[in-house]
């Protein structure tokens, strides 16, 4: 069995011959807003669902990065890279 | 008996000059999370672990050393040329009245790295959730860390580090089911 999550920069010969499981990088909830809460609310917030939470063991034969791209993504496996973007800088919106 | 290649294992460039980071990055040096306390737990725990996995805490332990070497090279890039006003103004004068512009083993807040950070169970379940956890909280605290700065150079070899967390997790979550397989289950009653 092939698995193939969906970071949105992989790119799409990555997947290739891998079964799309489907799952986020990325949750998000709207937490409660206080009618008194003395800052302006941050409506949504986010928090990480990295590949492994999805993958019980390492299926074998996945697709694999060239080697180059794998030092660069810190893995071999496209199905276990976990792209992640700084907040500094987005302000209140933590992502969309 | 190690083999030590005179390189990092992935490049450490420093693009912005900010020494206030230095401070943060301290959390993964000598923090509870921090690469010190995994690789020595790891390294001490391999011991008393099933033959299975032996292998893989102490691959994963030695690469916590490379880890440890990055962090350690990322905070001197950034603290080598501080002028003392330069560190007394990023609230870094506590730690050169302590150590001058050397490193230490200590979190992000000055607090000594110190043993009590880690745990060897000698139950190989137990012990193989904590490391589970020590993987994701270092996780954590690199997307903190990545969050803290807008270097992209830095934040660059955070990410990696970070996607290195994930992986140990997941081989760490694998180890468990190796141990859980009836492979190993008793046969004679």
């Amino acid at each position: 069995m092939n698995y193939c999550p969906r970071p949105q920069q992989l790119s799409k010969s990555a997947c290739k011959g891998g079964i799309d499981l489907n799952f986020t990088q990325e949750k998000t909830y709207t937490p409660f807003i206080g009618p008194f809460d003395p800052c302006p609310p941050i409506l949504t917030k986010t928090f990480s669902t990295p590949p492994q939470l999805y993958m019980r063991f390492q299926p074998p034969n996945l697709p694999q990065f060239s080697p180059q791209e794998a030092l660069r993504h810190g893995t071999l496996w496209p199905a276990l890279y976990s792209p992640y973007e700084s907040r500094w800088g987005k302000g209140r919106q933590t992502n969309e | 008996m190690w083999v030590y290649e005179k390189k990092l294992q992935y490049p450490v460039r420093v693009g912005k000059c900010d020494i206030g980071m230095a401070k943060l990055l301290l959390e993964q040096y000598g923090g509870a999370d921090g690469e010190l306390a995994a690789a020595l737990r790891y390294m001490n725990q391999r011991y008393t672990i099933p033959d299975k996995v032996i292998g893989l805490l102490t691959d994963i332990s030695t690469e916590e050393f490379a880890h440890l070497e990055m962090i350690a090279t990322m905070v001197f890039k950034l603290t080598k040329d501080a002028t003392v006003e330069e560190l007394r103004a990023n609230g870094l004068a506590p730690h050169y009245v302590a150590h001058d512009s050397a490193l230490f083993y200590e979190n992000a807040s000055g607090v000594p790295f110190t043993a009590a950070y880690i745990q060897a169970k000698g139950d190989p379940i137990a012990d193989l959730y904590e490391d589970i956890a020590a993987e994701e909280k270092a996780r954590a605290t690199y997307q903190w860390l990545i969050d803290m700065t807008d270097d992209v150079d830095l934040q660059d070899s955070l990410k990696f580090l970070r996607e290195r967390e994930i992986i140990h997790s997941l081989r760490f979550r694998e180890a468990v089911e190796i141990l859980k397989d009836e492979q190993g289950k008793r046969t004679v009653f």
